[in-house]
């Protein structure tokens, strides 16, 4: 069976055996971080803007919410999703159940994030989107969010990837993830040290990257490039014609 | 009346803003205490007064920024305040577009570049396709001699540069009226003397102004009315000839010769 691997101490899984296992184990994990992460985003944009909001039992509503899902442990909640809601009769399948864990879990903290992100966007910025006569919602769309995203990236890239991480603990309700993939292979195998830190390795490998990539994109938005087509076409034609404009009087 | 040349300033033309008996109270502090007020097409006001005398709020009530408490504002013969009703929704964005506003802190977009600061009210609120609002606005950063900075975040321009961009973002949108809230407060004298000389050159093409300022010398020179506010009052009123030179008050007496002793750098002229 071990072949011809590396087949001393410690070190003796046959990992080509486990190849197809482990590529769809961390496709699991791209999927659970991708969906908990999206309703995260949901969440904790809403549960922000309430928190906001001019009336206060809306305050109070996202302020509950933020103080009870922040101060439980991710597995509690977990449990409580997939185990709890079953016995009340809403039965949730594992993937459903842990979207579900995740996105409330981090919505809670990404709140957070979000609200100071609004919050230092000055007052004197409303007021310039309100003079030059956006509605509302324009205002909130072109003035306000941009600048609310370039405070609220750092925090955010931190919660994505710890959110990916977190999606290790879905193992606990057999989440068909990594770490769920890397528990089984130990249990074939008994190799606990080769298996984890290779597991570890792969979690390293998705998280690292990913860390960087936020850098990149907040440099990008610092220098003020822009990242919308709508911008780029405006910047594109400006240039354009600054240039034409500036060719014109040593033509003539 | 035909042979007399038309003057710079057409006093006789029609009332643009028109302000009735306006209070303004935070909390239990009243900040104006019945102001009243006509602005003409082409007339260039200056607001002078002491420090939380209510001349930025009467400014910022304008464009109702500020919500009066009483009173009554019309825009272009429309009520936009009267009686606790506030114009509202779409009515309250077209009045916004009507009449522009400059800031002290400038207030320009920060991550966006100067040419967006003045393409994006164009798209977004008069609905001009890209390429005209993007014509459009470097036409006017031209106009404040700031085409070549066109593609420049705010954080690379300077106070004063700055300030000429807010004001092209203002212009573009062609308003009625343009207010002024101490558009140089925050600048040191050079940027001060290139702001200054943008809004002379808009008041010659008759641009109604409306301008809260500490600059006596422009008060003097450009306005065709002085206003000199107090304690929620207009304490005094009329062309700077007759406020400046010969105030009926004390108070605008005590005013002016604190301002001239160690009040803002006054222009050459």
């Amino acid at each position: 069976m071990t072949g011809i691997f590396l087949d001393f101490g410690p070190f003796h899984v046959p990992w080509r055996d486990y190849a197809g296992d482990l590529a769809a184990a961390v496709l699991q994990t791209v999927e659970f971080t991708i969906a908990g992460f999206v309703g995260a985003v949901v969440i904790g944009l809403l549960v922000a803007i309430l928190r906001l909001a001019p009336f206060a039992p809306a305050r109070l509503v996202a302020r509950v919410y933020t103080e009870i899902f922040k101060n439980l442990p991710l597995v509690t909640e977990i449990f409580l999703v997939y185990f709890g809601l079953a016995t009340i009769g809403v039965v949730l399948n594992v993937f459903t159940a842990g979207a579900i864990s995740l996105a409330v879990f981090y919505g809670a903290y990404l709140s957070e994030i979000f609200r100071g992100g609004l919050q230092g966007v000055g007052r004197g910025q409303r007021e310039a989107a309100q003079a030059v006569g956006f509605t509302p919602i324009r205002a909130f769309g072109l003035v306000i969010l941009p600048q609310a995203t370039r405070l609220a990236l750092p925090g955010t890239s931190t919660m994505l990837v710890d959110l990916l991480k977190g999606t290790s603990l879905l193992t606990f309700i057999g989440g068909a993830e990594l770490m769920n993939e890397g528990r089984t292979i130990v249990s074939n195998t008994f190799a606990s040290l080769e298996v984890y830190i290779v597991v570890g390795a792969i979690y390293f490998a998705m998280c690292y990257p990913l860390s960087h990539l936020a850098l990149m994109l907040e440099r990008h938005l610092h220098a003020g490039k822009p990242l919308s087509p709508s911008r780029f076409r405006i910047l594109r034609l400006a240039r354009h014609l600054q240039t034409e404009n500036a060719a014109q009087p040593a033509a003539s | 009346m035909e042979d007399i040349p038309a003057p710079l300033t057409n006093l006789d033309s029609k009332c643009v803003i028109s302000v009735r008996d306006l209070r303004k109270s935070f909390g239990t502090h009243e900040v104006l205490r019945g102001v009243s007020l006509d602005i003409h097409g082409g007339e260039v006001v200056s607001v002078l007064g002491r420090s939380g005398g209510g001349k930025s709020t009467l400014l910022r009530c304008l464009n109702l920024l500020e919500v009066p408490t009483l009173g009554t504002i019309e825009v272009e013969g429309r009520a936009i305040f009267k009686d606790r009703q506030l114009a509202r929704g779409a009515a309250l964005v077209h009045l916004r577009r009507r009449v522009g506003m400059v800031f002290q802190a400038f207030n320009l977009f920060p991550h966006l570049t100067a040419v967006e600061n003045v393409v994006l009210p164009l798209i977004h609120g008069q609905r001009m396709d890209e390429a005209n609002a993007v014509r459009t606005a470097l036409k006017f950063l031209d106009r404040v001699g700031l085409a070549e900075k066109a593609l420049e975040l705010p954080e690379r321009l300077s106070g004063g540069q700055q300030q000429r961009v807010a004001i092209a973002r203002a212009l573009a949108l062609r308003p009625l009226a343009l207010l002024f809230d101490e558009p140089t407060s925050a600048l040191d004298p050079e940027s001060t003397g290139e702001v200054l000389k943008v809004m002379r050159e808009l008041s010659q093409e008759g641009m109604t102004m409306v301008v809260v300022t500490h600059e006596i010398g422009f008060a003097r020179d450009v306005s065709d009315v002085v206003l000199f506010i107090d304690d929620g009052l207009i304490v005094e009123q009329g062309p700077p000839g007759v406020v400046l030179r010969a105030p009926r008050q004390p108070r605008t007496r005590e005013f002016l010769r604190a301002v001239s002793q160690t009040g803002p750098h006054s222009e050459a002229s």
